[in-house]
């Protein structure tokens, strides 16, 4: 725990090159020159996925492993242990009002023979700390089957577009294996619901997918992904918009289709390319307008690069001379990217969560005691037994065995 | 909505007075033995904490969404939870009242942050619209107001023959000083956890991954490490007091850095959180 406290902390404070924070890692090195040549020398810009670390973390877990069996152990021996000998005397005392105390506590009678009785409470409370190593270990088993097993790439689709088996992604994560739902599939339409300051308030997509015989649709949206035949498919609330559809004849007399993307902006405001779209050697960029801010016609389009430029401005229909290339606006539409991602089910994982929750809310408020009575002819004698914090719960056993706090002491 | 912003500001800088107040109060009543003041204070830190909901509240119809997006909005709450930890311990447990010497200034000290910042409104990101991020902060808040606690009992503890704290006939002695920073960490431990967790799950239905060694994320792990590392090393290794005290500011001073700090110091997935 310590090694993975220390080196994790590290790998907080320097930006680490795998996470992708190329450019909090050049400000970083920049800012602590000295820092950085160490860092590079130790290898400290990948510590989440070097092989001590990762030695480390499975050191833990095997540790984590052996804790929990012998917890267990422990555990099912207090569980089943016999009822403590009860030793000390309480003189003149008789069962009955301490029976009744105890009860009122919340104690429960637990076995009962002439003249002992035996009571407990949150006698389950042995096995919180078995719980909570058992929910860590299935935890860390399966986030780490989760983190070797899962690979992801993004999809792109514009509406009534359907992907094939097989075709290519967006981008992928690992080429020589991308997740493939084995179906054709099909974006339907994408609703964004913004608040009267255009800000996005939600996002969905609606998906069919095609078993072979018909299409079934589903939702996909922020915070509610789509889980379909082992892949988890993800709306992300940056990456759509609108398009528009041109047919552009190149200076070579060649004829293009192409979707030219825009990024939706909150404000409603006109929108840019993000880059340039090269044809035929000619290269061109745009600019959205859909609430004819700037101009009745909403698509403006310019060489690409040249800021001085007036953008040709067209309507859907209509056709123009940009950059020597011939464009005609055919139609809009719009588009979204979908993280797809291909993993076993996440659900043992969120077992192993929600059983480290209930372990640890039992480790803090299921704290067992037992208390043993035994009537004797001089008054009873009495075995008291707290599993943890033990000194917490002495006033408690005062109050129950009518006893003002410390006098056991001088019995 | 904006009436309900402007009042709830006003209403905000009444919680505070009446916190300044009630821990002038404290302090004076402790280290003067006047009962009668500490008892004063507590009684305005009651009330304080009635304004102080009200407040949140106010700001919670207002902004449209749970007090747990700005920095205003979370010190806010980090204060209204921690004060309300504190109350319900000192009416349900006597000989908890000592602990108002550590934890009204510390209280006054996190609402002030929170008014020093200023109350500026955003929107909920869409990616923040669920029950795991309720779920995720609300844990959290449970988590910090009990690391204070755990604090306040460590640092009475390490203080506990200087000149102050021996003068406060509330504190109670070093052992029972020693258990309860033991069982509020406990507790810290228990929710900063389960806090974690329900964090993990917002992520994976958000970013598509539940774990990603974020800085935020990291940090909050070495922290919960560092209460665990406190925790075994009491119950395994029988270490108490002073050197269990010390232990526990370091655990308390990391999840400072991970709540507070660490998405200003480097970049975050949790950047867009508590700016």
């Amino acid at each position: 725990m310590a090694f993975v406290a220390v080196f994790g902390a590290l790998g907080a404070w320097i930006p680490q090159s795998a996470l992708g924070n190329a450019d909090a890692l050049a400000t970083w090195q920049r800012n602590n020159p000295l820092m950085a040549r160490v860092a590079d020398a130790l290898g400290l810009y990948a510590i989440f996925s070097s092989w001590w670390f990762l030695t480390a973390l499975t050191i833990f877990a095997v540790a984590l492993a052996i804790a929990t069996v012998r917890l267990m152990r422990a555990s099912w021996r207090t569980w089943r242990s016999p009822v403590r000998v009860t030793r000390t005397l309480l003189p003149g005392a008789s069962a009955g009002p301490i029976l009744d105390r105890a009860k009122r506590a919340g104690f429960r009678v637990r076995s009962e023979a002439p003249g002992r009785h035996v009571l407990g409470r949150h006698g389950s409370g042995v096995w919180a700390s078995s719980v909570l190593h058992v929910g860590m270990l299935l935890s860390l088993v399966w986030a780490a089957l989760l983190l070797g097993t899962t690979t992801g790439a993004i999809a792109d689709l514009s509406l009534g577009e359907v992907r094939e088996p097989g075709a290519e992604y967006y981008a992928v994560e690992d080429p020589s294996d991308p997740p493939e739902l084995g179906m054709p599939w099909r974006l339907d339409d994408i609703e964004a619901v913004t608040w009267p300051s255009g800000v996005l308030k939600e996002l969905s997509a609606r998906l069919s997918f095609f078993d072979g015989n018909a299409w079934t649709e589903r939702t996909t949206s922020v915070n509610h992904p789509l889980r379909i035949k082992g892949h988890t498919i993800y709306t992300q609330p940056g990456e759509f918009g609108d398009a528009v559809l041109l047919r552009v004849i190149d200076a070579g007399d060649v004829e293009h289709l192409l979707r030219m993307d825009f990024y939706f902006i909150e404000d409603g405001q006109p929108t840019y390319t993000d880059g340039s779209y090269v044809i035929g050697g000619a290269s061109i960029e745009g600019r959205w307008d859909p609430n004819g801010v700037r101009d009745a016609r909403p698509l403006g389009l310019r060489p690409a690069g040249d800021g001085t430029a007036e953008p040709v401005m067209l309507a859907p229909g209509d056709m123009a001379e940009v950059a020597g290339l011939t464009v005609e606006f055919i139609d809009t539409t719009r588009w979204a990217r979908f993280i797809v991602q291909r993993s076993p089910s996440v659900t043992p994982l969120f077992i192993g969560f929600a059983i480290i929750g209930l372990g640890s809310l039992m480790l803090y408020a299921w704290i067992p005691r037992e208390l043993v009575l035994e009537e004797a002819d001089d008054g009873v004698r009495y075995s008291w037994h707290v599993a943890r914090m033990s000194r917490a719960y002495m006033s408690e056993r005062d109050a129950i065995l009518g006893i003002a706090s410390g006098e056991r002491e001088g019995l | 909505m904006e009436q309900a912003l402007a009042l709830e500001i006003r209403v905000h800088i009444a919680a505070l007075a009446a916190y300044a107040i009630a821990a002038g109060l404290v302090l004076f009543g402790a280290t003067m033995s006047k009962p009668r003041l500490t008892k004063a204070g507590h009684l305005v830190a009651l009330v304080g904490l009635g304004i102080h909901a009200a407040a949140l509240g106010l700001r919670w119809y207002g902004a449209g969404h749970g007090p747990y997006l700005t920095r205003y909005e979370v010190l806010s709450s980090n204060a209204w939870v921690t004060m309300a930890f504190v109350q319900a311990l000192r009416l349900r447990r006597r000989g908890s009242e000592g602990l108002a010497v550590f934890v009204y200034p510390a209280v006054l000290l996190l609402l002030g942050l929170a008014v020093y910042t200023g109350p500026e409104v955003k929107l909920l990101p869409l990616t923040f619209r669920g029950i795991w991020l309720v779920l995720h902060v609300a844990f959290y808040f449970v988590a910090f107001a009990a690391a204070i606690l755990s604090l306040g009992y460590g640092v009475l503890h390490l203080t506990r023959d200087a000149a102050l704290t021996s003068r406060v006939p509330a504190v109670p002695d070093a052992a029972e000083l020693d258990r309860e920073s033991y069982r509020f960490a406990g507790l810290t431990f228990a929710f900063w956890g389960i806090g974690m967790l329900t964090g993990a799950i917002w992520a994976y239905y958000s970013w598509g991954r539940f774990w990603g060694w974020d800085p935020v994320e990291t940090w909050s792990l070495v922290t919960w490490f560092v209460y665990g590392i406190y925790l075994h090393a009491r119950r395994f290794y029988g270490i108490r007091g002073r050197k269990a005290a010390l232990l526990l500011v370091v655990g308390f001073l990391l999840a400072v850095i991970s709540l507070f700090f660490t998405s200003f110091l480097t970049t975050s997935l949790h950047s867009e959180y508590f700016h």
